[in-house]
């Protein structure tokens, strides 16, 4: 049986550094599983679903389109720096009361692509916040819900700040 | 195999003569198995190119810029640009923060939407390695062989008094495209002094309308009607998901005619 060649690179995780081995074609998604970071889902595989959206120096990415090797050294935020379930971030409160979580399998990628969005733009109109959720796909609540999920997290980030 | 990532062009330069290397830019496009057979993976990532700026009327695009930073820059520019209608329409928002210029550009796929803008914006590419030098970006897709060993630099050109349409063809917002269509036109004081109009997507991966273009220079698209214009341009396409060839074909000229009217071309 031949040995799978691994290579060593460092991460900077929600904040923390970490040293991984990994082989050379590994996919960002796989190593930050592997490594304890099941908040990241792993959905389709092809940057489709946006079910294992993290965000790269601050961008929403599909960390399965991303080979680990070329995430090194590069600074990697998952839902948890977000909010946690003891402290949620306004967008997890505004998900949970607007209903937009059923399975809460697409939840993570929504959570992450909602919170770049408002960063960037806090009062969106519904085709603002149909574009920038346009790489997260939801199967159980439609896309009603999820866009007054935003709407109202809007409104939250706002009170907050 | 091992992984680089270098810091400057002269080290791009020399890693790009080792045989079996692979450009890795934003790496959406590279198969795992391609990653696998190589002997070499280039990184692009930490080369001083990222940028779009616009120096003395020209645009320069840094190969490692990303889709979305393209769309912020000339948004930020010139709101509504042909760049920005075409980019916008290109994949996710979150494949947008990932997918290069430099890679779009090597590569080409129709799914990008930037080919035909390209080809009718008249772009430049500058690339560094084996063949060292700016080339035509219609010369680069000709070629593409040739330019094996080499790597994008910048795409640059120029966008100054132009008129522009583009649309695509596809089945859902988030589908590939079937066919895209670019009509770029220079015009001073309602005459007509330069012309691109480009199909991609067909069989000839993309068709410039020549002859269409030259009825139009010199001319006032007010006096001219699309069907004029468009007489004798029959663009090829090969049957896809999308529709037949047949289909795609027609439909192509509804949309090279709804462009034309929306440029000011007669009823």
């Amino acid at each position: 049986m031949c040995e799978v060649m691994k290579m060593k690179a460092n991460f900077k995780i929600n904040g923390k550094n970490f040293e991984f081995e990994f082989p050379p074609h590994a996919k960002l998604l796989d190593v930050l599983r592997e490594n304890g970071f099941t908040e990241v889902k792993c959905g389709c595989r092809e940057g489709f679903c946006g079910a294992c959206s993290v965000l790269l120096d601050g961008k929403l990415v599909n960390s399965c389109m991303i080979y680990a090797a070329s995430a090194k050294d590069r600074e990697i935020t998952t839902v948890k720096k977000i909010g946690t379930l003891h402290e949620p971030h306004p967008i997890q409160e505004a998900f949970v009361e607007a209903g937009a979580v059923q399975c809460g399998y697409c939840t993570p990628g929504m959570v992450l692509a909602t919170y770049t969005l408002l960063e960037r733009n806090p009062n969106p109109t519904d085709e603002e916040i149909k574009e920038a959720l346009d790489g997260n796909f939801c199967r159980c609540t439609g896309y009603v819900k999820i866009i007054d999920a935003v709407k109202l997290a809007a409104e939250k980030v706002k009170e907050n700040d | 195999m091992e992984w680089h990532w270098p810091k400057d062009l002269e080290e791009l330069a020399r890693l790009l003569k080792e045989e079996g290397a692979l450009i890795h830019a934003g790496g959406t496009a590279i198969r795992e198995e391609r990653i696998k057979s190589a002997v070499h993976v280039i990184d692009m990532s930490c080369l001083p190119l990222n940028y779009v700026k616009r120096q003395d009327g020209v645009w320069h695009i840094g190969a490692t810029a990303v889709l979305n930073d393209i769309i912020d820059a000339f948004e930020g520019a010139h709101g509504d640009h042909l760049l920005v209608k075409a980019l916008k329409n290109t994949a996710t928002t979150p494949l947008r923060n990932r997918i290069t210029v430099g890679g779009s550009v090597f590569l080409s796929p129709l799914w990008s939407n930037l080919m035909g803008p390209l080809l009718a914006l008249e772009a430049e590419v500058e690339v560094v390695g084996k063949l060292n030098g700016t080339y035509k970006y219609e010369d680069l897709l000709s070629k593409k062989a040739e330019f094996q060993g080499s790597a994008v630099k910048e795409i640059k050109f120029s966008d100054k008094n132009i008129m522009y349409f583009f649309d695509r063809f596809a089945r859902t917002a988030t589908d590939y495209s079937a066919f895209t269509v670019t009509i770029v036109l220079a015009v001073e004081t309602d005459v007509v002094k330069d012309a691109k109009i480009v199909v991609t997507g067909c069989k000839k991966i993309y068709e410039r309308l020549s002859q269409a273009e030259t009825k139009v220079i010199g001319k006032k698209l007010k006096e001219l009607t699309p069907e004029d214009i468009l007489e004798g341009a029959n663009v090829e396409f090969a049957d896809k998901p999308a529709g037949s060839g047949a289909y795609l074909a027609e439909v192509s000229k509804v949309f090279l005619c709804r462009g034309l009217e929306a440029l000011g071309c007669a009823r």
